[in-house]
């Protein structure tokens, strides 16, 4: 059958019409329906409202009472924290922790201790114990690192 | 039979719906819904998935009307969200798991007042494949080139006319196998 041939039998099947409904849905969908506000969108409001405006005067009424050294040792603490659980992860997997590793959990235990009373302390106090907090760290970061470049080194 | 891109429309009308205007929303639906539901019912092969494809061209094209530069281009836009919605409709999961339910049998020709041969050559079209149904459709009736149904399929001009040819080897022996005479062809296609 030749293309002109084929063309016209298409051309010549006869046109079709939706039914009514096709419309009556198309009018539902695109007409604007009124919004009403639900108790979601009110609590959610709200909850905006308390995230952008009223947290961050709390947190900055909070900041302004608390001494800078005692939130910049608390920071401290927390980081030294979770060095150690990740060093403490590090040895559960390996087996056994070394000497120096033993030493250095006790040292972070005993600095945990005296920076619970990171608010009683005087000035000097903390800046010695931020100091303490700073050598530990250092290690544990050491220590850390050697144990990742074994760990890869193994792996190899 | 007129396609999307034979349809008559005044520039002035489209300006009105890119504007918003709701009033010319209906007058624009009566005027391209027959030919756009005619070749959703013609690609997809079934009444439900043609009306929903119609639905969702018309919602393309009134939602989304602002959209379009230049309002002599509006016909041309239609056809590519119809081609566009079809070829959606035919990869469908759902449009997929009724594949092997055999194609409608045309209940609305045999309703309508046509001759016995209209309704032979819109069975021989429904029992093609589903893509060639729809490249057929472009290039017979929207009057696409090979070139440009390759270059939406993202496939070669030859792909296109690979089907279009085995197409109408398929009608010819779709009439052959019905005992239409092949010298009444001419008469269907209108021409002496």
């Amino acid at each position: 059958m030749t293309e002109t041939r084929l063309t016209n039998l298409i051309q010549n099947l006869p046109e079709l019409k939706p039914s009514e409904s096709v419309w009556k849905n198309i009018q539902a969908r695109i007409t604007p329906k009124p919004r009403v506000p639900t108790p979601w969108l009110t609590v959610g409001f709200a909850a905006a409202v308390m995230a952008f405006a009223v947290v961050p005067i709390i947190n900055q009424q909070v900041e302004e009472q608390v001494p800078e050294s005692v939130l910049a040792l608390a920071e401290l603490v927390e980081e030294t924290e979770q060095l150690k659980q990740e060093l403490l992860f590090t040895n559960a997997l390996r087996g056994e922790p070394l000497p120096v590793e033993r030493g250095l959990m006790y040292r972070v235990d005993a600095l945990d201790q005296k920076a619970h009373a990171n608010g009683n302390l005087s000035l000097e106090e903390r800046q010695r114990l931020m100091q303490q907090q700073l050598d530990t760290l250092a290690n544990l970061r050491f220590i850390q690192q050697e144990n990742i470049a074994s760990v890869r080194r193994v792996s190899l | 039979m007129p396609g999307i891109h034979n349809v008559e429309v005044e520039p002035a009308l489209v300006r009105r719906l890119m504007r918003g205007e709701e009033a010319v929303q209906e007058q624009i639906y009566r005027l391209y819904s027959k030919p756009v539901y005619t070749m959703a019912y013609r690609v997809v092969g079934n009444q439900e998935s043609a009306e929903d494809v119609t639905q969702e061209v018309f919602i393309d094209i009134l939602t989304k009307a602002s959209t379009l530069k230049d309002p002599n281009a509006f016909n041309g836009w239609v056809q590519r969200i119809t081609m566009n919605r079809c070829r959606m409709a035919l990869r469908s999961a759902w449009f997929r798991r009724r594949a092997d339910v055999p194609i409608e049998d045309l209940n609305i020709e045999t309703k309508a007042n046509v001759n016995e041969d209209t309704i032979t050559a819109s069975k021989a079209f429904a029992a093609l494949p589903n893509k060639t149904r729809l490249v057929l459709w472009l290039y017979c009736v929207e009057g696409f080139t090979h070139n440009e149904i390759a270059e939406w399929l993202g496939r070669s001009p030859s792909y296109s006319k690979s089907i279009v040819n085995r197409a109408g080897k398929h009608f010819e022996s779709h009439y052959k196998s019905n005992e239409v005479d092949a010298d009444c062809l001419p008469l269907l296609n209108g021409s002496p």
